[in-house]
Formats: C-alpha cells, sequence, structure tokens
C-alpha cells in the first residue's frame, strides 16, 4: 500500500468525518478514512479507563443528530436511536442542598417557588421566550450558509429563504433576537431572576465549552446555538425511556463499513499534497501517498491549512484569516470508573440526568477569571454526568462510569490536569460523602491532553470557539463558509466550518454535499 | 512647541530653497514639491531637456534570502524568473480575491537579492505572504535615497557625470556603478513615458549625488519638477496610480470599488503559467468569466478644460467617470483615463462628458463629447530606445 488511488480521502474518523464519508460512498465514490488514532470515532467515541469500563470520550450529552444524516445515511438501521433531548438538570449548591431543573417548565417553577416566587413565575416565560429564540436560530444552524453572492439565483434565493425565516416571526420577535444575541447571558439572567442557583446553572450552559465567562458578550448566542442544537424537533422527549442508548459512533461506524468506506486507523496525514491548485491526494506519516481528486478534512481548518498544505497553495490574507481563528479550548475532562453509584441526589426524572456545579453567575465568572490568565482554577465549575446509568453496557453490573467537564481548564504547559482531576473529586466528595473511596481508576485532561489526543488544535471541543464573530457566513473565515477551502478538491467537514461543533453530523453532511455537487457539475461551485 | 509633521527628504536641503513656490504636499509622510515655479516650464523640461523629481518618500522594500524568489513569486502576478538579475520588471500584486492591492517595480540584483518600490506601506502584507520563508524583507525607505532623472537629456546628464554604463543601460536594466567613491544604483525607470532613469543612493549621500549632477549638468542645468507636472506626464502616458485609477484593495471597505488588474488593462502582466500566487484562483476564475465589468480607458475632449472628475454618459445612462484629467500640452488636447462599463469601452464609442467648471464663481457645466481612445496616448520612441 505504497500507492493506493481512490475517490476521495478524509482526514479523521471523527462522527463528521464518517458522516461524510458514508455519504459520499453511498453516492458511489471509493472513499478512504485515514484515522490518526488507532480508533475511529474522535471525540465522540468511547475509550475503556479501566477494564471493563467505558466511557464517552468527550461528548457526554448528545444532541440530535442532522435529521438529513439520519435519512440519507439510513442511520436508524443501523441502530442510532433518536437523540434525547432534555436531561434534568440537578445544580449542587454550597449549603449541600440542591435545585432541579426540569425538563418541564412548570415543575422546575414548582420548585424554585422555594426560593423566589418572582422566580418560580419568570421561568416558565423565559423558557418559552429561549426556545423560541432558538428556534427562531434553528434554520440558520440547519442549512448550508449562502454566499453574500446576489448575482447568482440559487444563491440569492438561499439568502432570502433565510432572511424570511426570521422575518416571518415577526416584527417584534425579529428585534428581540437581534438584541438579545448580543447580551451577556449574565446580564440576561440578572434582569429576570434573583435566585443565584437558577442564574448560575443556566449561565454554565452558555459558556460551557467556550472561551466565554457568563459576562463576555453574546453568551446568550452561545447559549441559543446550544439549546438549538438540543431541542431540535424529532428528538424524543425525556420520559420516553426503555431504550439502552447507543453512542453514535457505532452505528456510524457500521453504516460506514456497510456503505464500502476504508477506514484505516493508526494513519496519520502528514500533508496535502496540491499541484497547480488542485488537491492530488495525502502523504501519510509513514511515508505512503493516496491518490485522490477530492481531500475532506475532518481535521480543525487552522491545522489543515497551515500544517496539512503548504502555505505556497494558498493567499496570504486566507491564511492570516486562519490564523486568527480562536481556538484556545477552557474546558477540562475527568473520567472516573467507580466501584458504585455515587450518593447524589436523584430526582425522578424518567430521563437523563446531570449535576452541575455552579452555583451563582460570580462562581463560573470567578473561575472563567483565572482561565482568562493561563491558570488553574480553584473551583472550577462542573456538569457531572454518570453515562452508566443510560446506558448499563458501560460498566460491569453495579457499578459506574463517570464523565466530567471542567469550566474551566487552561491551555498552558504548567497545568497539571492530575491535579484538575484531584481537586473535581475533592469537591464531588462533598456532595456525594465516600465518593473517593469508590473510584476505581480517574483520568483527567486539560485542553492540551485534549489537543494530543484528538488533534484537536487548542484542545477546543469545536476546533474554533463558538462566538458571533466565527458563526454562520464567517466560519471558518469569511467567504468560506461552504466547506470548500480554496484549493481545487480541497473540503473541510469538522466542527471549525458551519453549523460549529456538537455530536449533530450537520458539518458532514453539508460538507458531503458540496463535494457530490461539484462532482456532479464537473467543476467546483465558487 | 510641537515638531513639524512632515518629514523633510535628505535632497530637501537642496530643494527648499528651489521651490520659489513654497508650495508642498504630503506624501507618505514626507513634504514633497508640489510645483517648484510653473508647472508648465516644468512639464516642458520633462518632455525636451531633464529634470528632477525626488522619489525618496516612495515605500522601498529589500528583500533577501534564500526564498527571496519565492517569496515574490508568491506576491506579484508576474513571474519573477523572466527578470534576470540586472534587469527590473513592472508589477502589480493582488490580494486573495484577485483585487489589487497596488502596483509597483521590482528591481533583481542577483537571484537572491531584490527591491520592491511602491506609494503605499505594504510590509504586513509581505510579511503575511513571507510566511514559513526563509526570506529579510526590510523597509528600506529611510536609508535610500532616489532622484527619479527624466527627459530626452537626461542619458546625457548620467554619461557626462561620468555613469558610462547608461549608455547602453536597457529599458528596465539596472546597474550597480559608482559616481567617484559613491555607490549608486541606476535604473532605466521612470513614470513619465519619456527617456528617462532613477538614481538610488544612501541617505547620507543625496546631497553629494545632487552636487556631482549639478556639476555634470554645468549651464545646461537640470530642472526640478513637483508633482503637477509629473502628473501631466504620467497621464499621457497613461500610467496608473493607486488612489487615482484603483484603491488599495485592503483597506477599500465597499467590494465594488475594489479593482481586478483585468479591468485596469494589466491582463498581459499576469502569468498564469507559474504556481500560485495571491490572487490566481480568484484571478483565473476572472478570466474565465463573462470579463470585466468596467475597463480602463483614455478619452479625447474637445475644448481646453480638463474634465475632472466627470460623470460619463451613454445617453442618459451613467456608464463611468474620470479618474484623472488634464490639457496635455503635447497633444494639444485635453485627455481623460476614465473607468468606462465594458460596453462603451471599444476605441471610438462617444460618450458625454459632464465637465464642470468655475466661471468667475458661478459653478457651471458643459457636456462634451469624449472619445475613448488607448489609455496609452502617447508612445515616444525614446522612451525605450
Amino acid at each position: 500500500m505504497n500507492n493506493t488511488k481512490t475517490d476521495a480521502v478524509l482526514i479523521g474518523g471523527g462522527h463528521n468525518g464518517l458522516v461524510a464519508a458514508t455519504r459520499m460512498a453511498r453516492s458511489g465514490m471509493r472513499v478512504v478514512v485515514l484515522e490518526a488514532n488507532e480508533q475511529a470515532g474522535g471525540a465522540a467515541r468511547g475509550y475503556e479507563i479501566h477494564p471493563g469500563f467505558h466511557l464517552p470520550a468527550l461528548a457526554h450529552m448528545l444532541p440530535a443528530f442532522d435529521r438529513r444524516a439520519v435519512r440519507e445515511l439510513k442511520l436508524g438501521r443501523y441502530g442510532l436511536k433518536p437523540g434525547i433531548n432534555e436531561a434534568t438538570t440537578v445544580s449542587l449548591l454550597p449549603d449541600g442542598g440542591n435545585l432541579t431543573l426540569h425538563p418541564d417548565a412548570d415543575k422546575t417553577a414548582a420548585d424554585l417557588r422555594a426560593h423566589s416566587a418572582g422566580d418560580a413565575e419568570a421561568w416558565p416565560a423565559f423558557q418559552r421566550q429561549l426556545r423560541a429564540q432558538a428556534d427562531a436560530l434553528r434554520p440558520l444552524l440547519a442549512s448550508e450558509v449562502p454566499r453574500l453572492d446576489f448575482s447568482d439565483r440559487r444563491n440569492l434565493f438561499a439568502l432570502g429563504r433565510l432572511g424570511w425565516s426570521i422575518r416571518r416571526r415577526g416584527r417584534q420577535q425579529m428585534r428581540d433576537l437581534l438584541q438579545v444575541v448580543t447580551m451577556s447571558v449574565a446580564d440576561l439572567l440578572e434582569d429576570r431572576f434573583e435566585t443565584d442557583a437558577i442564574m448560575g446553572a443556566v449561565a454554565l450552559d452558555a459558556v460551557l465549552g467556550t472561551d466565554h465567562g457568563p459576562r463576555s458578550p453574546h453568551t446568550v448566542f452561545t447559549l441559543l446555538h446550544r439549546l438549538a442544537g438540543q431541542l431540535a424537533p424529532g428528538t424524543r422527549p425525556a420520559s420516553a425511556t426503555g431504550d439502552t442508548r447507543r453512542q453514535p459512533v457505532e452505528a456510524l461506524l457500521e453504516a460506514a463499513r456497510a456503505a464500502g468506506v476504508e477506514i484505516r486507523t493508526g494513519a496519520a496525514v502528514k500533508s496535502i499534497r496540491v499541484e497547480a491548485g488542485a488537491t492530488r491526494g495525502v502523504e501519510l506519516a509513514d511515508g505512503s501517498t493516496i491518490d485522490s481528486p477530492v481531500v475532506v478534512s475532518n481535521a480543525d481548518p487552522v491545522t489543515t491549512c497551515t500544517e496539512l498544505v503548504d502555505a505556497d497553495h494558498l493567499d496570504a490574507d486566507f491564511r492570516r484569516e486562519v490564523r486568527a481563528i480562536r481556538t484556545k479550548g477552557t474546558t477540562g475532562k475527568v473520567g472516573f470508573a467507580l466501584d458504585r453509584l455515587p450518593d447524589l441526589p436523584q430526582p425522578a426524572s424518567g430521563g437523563p440526568l446531570r449535576w452541575v456545579i455552579a452555583p451563582s453567575i460570580g462562581y463560573v465568572e470567578r473561575a472563567f477569571d483565572h482561565v482568562k490568565y493561563g491558570e488553574a482554577v480553584p473551583e472550577p465549575a462542573l456538569e457531572i454526568t454518570i453515562p452508566s446509568l443510560d446506558d448499563p453496557d458501560c460498566a460491569p453490573s453495579g457499578q459506574h462510569v463517570m464523565s466530567v467537564n471542567v469550566a474551566y481548564a487552561p491551555y498552558s504547559e504548567s497545568f497539571d490536569a492530575d491535579e484538575m482531576g484531584k481537586t473535581v473529586t475533592a469537591m464531588i466528595e462533598r456532595h456525594a460523602p465516600g465518593f473517593a473511596e469508590t473510584i476505581l481508576a480517574r483520568e483527567a485532561w486539560g485542553p492540551r491532553e485534549i489537543e494530543a489526543r484528538f488533534g484537536m488544535r487548542g484542545g477546543h471541543w469545536h476546533h474554533g470557539d463558538i462566538a458571533l464573530d466565527q458563526f454562520f457566513m464567517v466560519r471558518p473565515v469569511p467567504g468560506f463558509a461552504q466547506y470548500r477551502a480554496p484549493i481545487e478538491g480541497l473540503y473541510l467537514c469538522g466542527a471549525g466550518t458551519h453549523p460549529g461543533g456538537g455530536v449533530t453530523g450537520t458539518n458532514g453532511i453539508n460538507a458531503a454535499r458540496a463535494v457530490l455537487r461539484d462532482r456532479r457539475n464537473g467543476r467546483r461551485a465558487a | 512647541m510641537i515638531e513639524p509633521i512632515l518629514q523633510k527628504t535628505p535632497f530637501h536641503e537642496i530643494l527648499g530653497p528651489l521651490n520659489r513656490t513654497e508650495e508642498w504636499e504630503r506624501w507618505q509622510g514626507y513634504a514633497t514639491a508640489t510645483r517648484f515655479y510653473n508647472e508648465g516650464q516644468e512639464y516642458a523640461a520633462i518632455r525636451n531637456s531633464v529634470t528632477a523629481y525626488d522619489i525618496t518618500p516612495m515605500l522601498k522594500y529589500r528583500i533577501e534570502g534564500p526564498d527571496a524568489a519565492r517569496f515574490i513569486n508568491r506576491l506579484i502576478t508576474r513571474d519573477i524568473e523572466r527578470c534576470r538579475p540586472g534587469r527590473c520588471f513592472y508589477t502589480p500584486w493582488c490580494n486573495g480575491a484577485g483585487h489589487i492591492i497596488e502596483d509597483g517595480t521590482v528591481f533583481r540584483f542577483s537571484d537572491n537579492e531584490f527591491q520592491i518600490n511602491c506609494a503605499e506601506h505594504n510590509l504586513t502584507w509581505f510579511l503575511a505572504t513571507a510566511d514559513g520563508l526563509d526570506v529579510r524583507i526590510d523597509d528600506v525607505t529611510e536609508q535610500i535615497a532616489a532622484l527619479s532623472l527624466q527627459g530626452p537629456l537626461s542619458r546625457d546628464l548620467l554619461l557626462r557625470a561620468g555613469i558610462t554604463e547608461a549608455a547602453d543601460l536597457r529599458y528596465f536594466g539596472l546597474v550597480q556603478s559608482r559616481l567617484q567613491d559613491m555607490p549608486v544604483t541606476v535604473t532605466r525607470t521612470g513614470f513619465t513615458g519619456d527617456l528617462g532613469y532613477e538614481v538610488w543612493v544612501r541617505s547620507e549621500d543625496a546631497v553629494a549625488l545632487w552636487e556631482r549632477l549639478e556639476a555634470a549638468a554645468d549651464s545646461r542645468g537640470i530642472t526640478p519638477i513637483g508633482s503637477i507636472a509629473l502628473n501631466i506626464a504620467r497621464i499621457e502616458a497613461g500610467h496608473i496610480q493607486v488612489h487615482s485609477e484603483y484603491p488599495d484593495a485592503r483597506t477599500t471597505v465597499d467590494l465594488s470599488e475594489k479593482r481586478s488588474p483585468f479591468e485596469l488593462g494589466l491582463s498581459w502582466a499576469i502569468d498564469f503559467r507559474k504556481d500560485h500566487f495571491n490572487g490566481r484562483r480568484a484571478l483565473l476564475a476572472q478570466k474565465e468569466g463573462p470579463g470585466p465589468q468596467l475597463r480602463l480607458v483614455g478619452l479625447e475632449l474637445p475644448g481646453r478644460r480638463p474634465a475632472v472628475d466627470s460623470v460619463l454618459y451613454s445617453g442618459k445612462r451613467a456608464v463611468g467617470e474620470t479618474t484623472a484629467a488634464i490639457w496635455s500640452p503635447l497633444l494639444k488636447k485635453s485627455i481623460a483615463l476614465a473607468l468606462v462599463e465594458a460596453p462603451w469601452a471599444a476605441n471610438g464609442t462617444k460618450l458625454q462628458a459632464e465637465v464642470h467648471f468655475r466661471r468667475e464663481l458661478r459653478l457651471q457645466r458643459s457636456d462634451e463629447v469624449a472619445r475613448v481612445v488607448p489609455h496609452r496616448f502617447i508612445d515616444l520612441p525614446r522612451r525605450q530606445a
């Protein structure tokens, strides 16, 4: 296999890479997926933390998978279950108490009454507003991005449709949306509530996985971005239980194999070969080459365009824009294998549960202050899940795995991830006495470890921060939001493209469509 | 006390006292002469004897290193391999969208040593383009002083001064010589469409250069010229200029204002045979597309009034505007450079030009018939001979 030929090469076997590869293969292309790790699946796959204990690598809360991907890849046939749209959130409070946020707003309101009658009254209306605004944003996330080109009819039509999808919601809602998307989530919350616990929990959702604190501008946007993915239509309500969840990666791998996709693991790509402005294939770290007129990169845009492609082939302004993409990861991850279920409060929910430690906006913002200056966070905010509750296959019977997202962890050389693991253990111990003794294994990653493990630049989940200035037409960089890099035959399909991160497969399906459209037209669209 | 805002070039101590009008203007932070005495006489000297224009404020970048040629080929639209050591050439450069950033001259001293001369600051753009290459890029504007010697007697002046290489220095040739003990670089380049040379020296040698040239000229004299006279000559020659015929694409907000080299008649200066360069992809798409919407043209108008800032009409439809206009002393005509929509850019097309002027203080308008002609109005054999 010193030199092979194929129709398309996929760099990176993460979920978007698998989606794109499968979609292309189903249209008759010969596709080779090259995965640097020993296992495909990227951040969405599971890993074995302790013999018999499996844990989702990064993505422990799964939003709904892209409907077009599910349909076109027939993922249902391969065991993909509809996403579960909302978890029940238990906010653990410093006094040992807790506040539960149910998927049902009225139920949450009833619990809130003990804290504040005003907040209880405001909560359902606030939820309705957020949902309406997330709905308004969703067309932007679900579609491909039109270009700012008014001379192309098809494109003009797409622009018009998009404008209308927002405008038809009425003048007032459009005005509200335009106002709130630029606001900080702290301002939005403090305008409506007085209970720290509820504000802290919502604030954490707005900033988790991003390089923002709750007082950073446009964190309402990041909240809506997250909600729009989670609350997508087609997800089943959390109460419809009974199935065990299946990691989408397993379904994707099966679908890919069934479509004839060749998946090579342990195959790191060294460079993308370009001649005369056109993609010719890839060179692997072991020196072998693969000839292919199409290369689709699931790697982040910065790595793809500054490391894999030689600078000779790209315009200076494009490279400068790519370098300017903010990719600083700020989120840590701690995984546990546990001898028994920790003693955390478990309200009857009938759906997935998660626990958060984010008792107030100030708590989260102070944690952010540390990471802003590259320091370890003494008291981070946490999002805790126990995947083995939903999927008993994750751990031996009676035993459990726990996955914790840590807001925040700095991307710095001096950062000691294991120290963060200890901090997190102590924090959970405070709410679940005896927890520390049940730990069979613990693994803690800061952004640097995540970067090394998954090849995500900066260790950023989303391959580039989620922010208004890195969204939609300007993601990954202005003028290149259509999955096409400015080299004939080179495409991007990772989270660094529109609509961003989250295990939805939207980026992958859109990129595959761009490839197939260009193939059909015999040449690429501008 | 506030320091003077504009810097003085090393020639200022000579040229300052010669400027009878005391009319100066800004050029990249330097004071540069608008006119010394009378622009008509200064222009006449360009076409009839020899003139000197201080081009020190022009930005000068020294490019050196193993990857210097590779860097230049990433930057410019022409192929630097077609410029041998000891030669210079004119070239535009573009951004990734194929819009022109600037045009200027590239000197090739050796395989790996170059100088780029242009009107705007380009260091950050050059550094961005040089990403990953082993090349050194220095702004040497302050270290190098330069005089543009233009006119039919310019060669004669250099020979008298003892720069014998001028005798057979070809058009766009470059020679590194000595004027007595002073190192000088002479290039056969210029902005006037006439026989002319540019002489480049270390800044500290500027005054000595002038004195030696003046001594060589003896009673024939050298006429210093200001920007007005130069502008007349450059429009006659049909040379484009940043901020006149096109804006710098980097600082232009309105997309429709950005110009492509195809619109400016520079398609000859785009070499698609070489590998990727900034804007190649976009330029290729432009080339394969329906063609530029605007074109640079020359206009000839009746009467003596220059059609400055005139809107051009075909019937009631505005189809273009003039970018620079003068009364040409050589052609004895009112001429203008203009950007015109492509369907109206063919030679011989007649357009109506709205020419504004003031009679006493009252703003007047006359509608003149402007005829489209090639934008290189003059072609003097001595320029290249």
